[in-house]
């Protein structure tokens, strides 16, 4: 039904324009605004059908989280393409990576010359370590989802449920903190 | 690098629709397969089962299939103790860690063969800290075409559980939802679907908190770590349309016989075979 009536705009779209680069211009608009139209209508009843089995702070959290894992996994696509095709220089050249990777991360630290901590923040330059950004990305993504559904939780007053979050966040900032690193 | 992104993307469809998680089947059948060391092994498990997790959540958590609230509080407790759990992991020597690996897997496969699981377990009453917490939820069985009403109970027996799995988890870098599904079915009686669903999100916050100890730490390689991510993710995406209609039975059993070959074979390492 709801196509019918956009069609049916789009076709009165044409009417009474005259020929030209102008009525194809304005049927192709009028055709885009009634898809995008229908395209948004589909996306609340979708919605709608959602917050039967999902509360809506599940849902903010859900709808960051597809976001989030989607830009992180761009990001550690591009960087790892640009390290292994040679666009960024390495740390370790990937042809004596056979001669670390069997080692003790200790071990490999230290002949690679990376301080514990964020100490790879330092090297962010190097091909290899590049690829960090998107794994911390990744990494760090949960707090941000946290501090979305903590937004949720103080405007309902639901102190139980932010404690809860806040708690959450404190230890998740804390082992992201660097200040927990330990060794053989 | 071709073979690793291959094997995980076999282990991210097969983990999710299996229930397990990709960490468990990753660390023991890489750490046994490839001549990575097993710091960057576990590194990498644990970055796996968070991508996994991570990739499958939203579609989980929009269809109710995985509850936010039921998942915060065991979440909470996983991801303080995997935080131990890594520290201890990074402290101990390489041959325990392989024998407390093959030892624990061996352990998982005994569980997994002998779990008695409840599609839809009998809750009469609520416990007060799940009713205070409002872990309950409805979601949309398809085979039965009806709405089903849960809740939890055993909430504080749960918690402690989960303080347990989170330490196992962040010490041997894997994921944990071999654990974290039954202690969800079994102990708080919420259904089989719902656990599976919520393990991930749990999996996907308390390997969060581990990942970090093992970033940090230096435990982790660019060439083993990214291209494994993405195969997982890529799994775990296909996995999660397959979870409705895929005969899971059948993929548990593979999966039972693969971790027994593994845990055999990190038990040999430990003993230096």
């Amino acid at each position: 039904m709801q196509e019918y009536r956009d069609d049916e705009e789009a076709e009165s779209a044409t009417g009474g324009k005259g020929d030209g680069l102008s009525s194809a211009w304005q049927q192709v608009r009028a055709r885009l605004r009634a898809r995008t139209r229908l395209r948004r209508q589909q996306a609340m009843r979708a919605r709608s059908q959602q917050l039967k089995y999902a509360t809506p702070e599940q849902l903010a959290y859900a709808d960051l989280l597809d976001i989030g894992s989607t830009v992180g996994r761009y990001l550690l696509a591009a960087t790892f393409l640009l390290y292994v095709f040679g666009f960024t220089k390495p740390k370790i050249p990937l042809s004596e990576l056979p001669a670390y990777w069997s080692m003790a991360a200790d071990r490999y630290s230290k002949l690679a010359g990376v301080e514990t901590g964020w100490g790879w923040l330092a090297l962010i330059g190097y091909g290899d370590y590049m690829n960090f950004l998107g794994i911390a990305f990744l990494s760090g993504l949960t707090i941000a989802c946290y501090l979305r559904v903590l937004l949720f939780s103080l405007q309902r007053k639901e102190f139980m449920l932010g404690t809860i979050v806040m708690l959450e966040v404190i230890v998740l900032s804390l082992a992201a903190s660097g200040l927990l690193a330990a060794g053989h | 690098m071709l073979a690793l992104f291959v094997v995980s993307f076999v282990l991210g469809v097969v983990a999710v629709v299996a229930g397990v998680g990709g960490g468990v089947l990753f660390v023991p059948i890489v750490g046994g397969l490839f001549p990575f060391h097993l710091d960057f092994v576990r590194g990498t498990g644990l970055l796996i089962a968070l991508a996994g997790a991570l990739a499958a959540g939203p579609t989980l958590l929009r269809g109710g299939m995985a509850n936010l609230r039921l998942a915060m509080p065991p979440a909470l407790t996983a991801s303080t103790a995997a935080i131990v759990g890594a520290m201890i992991g990074l402290i101990l020597p390489d041959n325990i860690i392989q024998l407390a690996l093959g030892t624990m897997i061996l352990g998982v496969v005994g569980l997994m063969a002998v779990a008695r699981k409840s599609d839809k377990p009998e809750v009469l009453m609520a416990d007060t800290l799940s009713a205070a917490l409002r872990m309950h939820g409805i979601y949309h069985d398809p085979f039965s075409g009806r709405d089903i009403e849960w809740k939890a109970h055993r909430t504080p027996q749960g918690l402690a559980l989960f303080a347990l799995i989170g330490v196992l988890g962040g010490m041997f870098g894997i994921g944990a939802g071999w654990a974290n599904v039954p202690a969800l079915n079994v102990v708080m009686g919420v259904p089989l679907k719902v656990s599976i669903g919520t393990s991930s999100v749990i999996l996907s916050i308390a390997n969060s908190a581990a990942a970090w100890v093992y970033l940090n730490h230096g435990a982790m390689l660019a060439i083993i770590a990214v291209p494994s991510i993405l195969g997982m993710m890529l799994g775990s995406t296909i996995g999660v349309g397959l979870l409705s209609r895929a005969n899971v039975a059948v993929i548990r059993k593979v999966v039972i016989v693969l971790l027994l070959l593994a845990g055999v074979r990190a038990l040999l390492k430990g003993f230096g075979v």
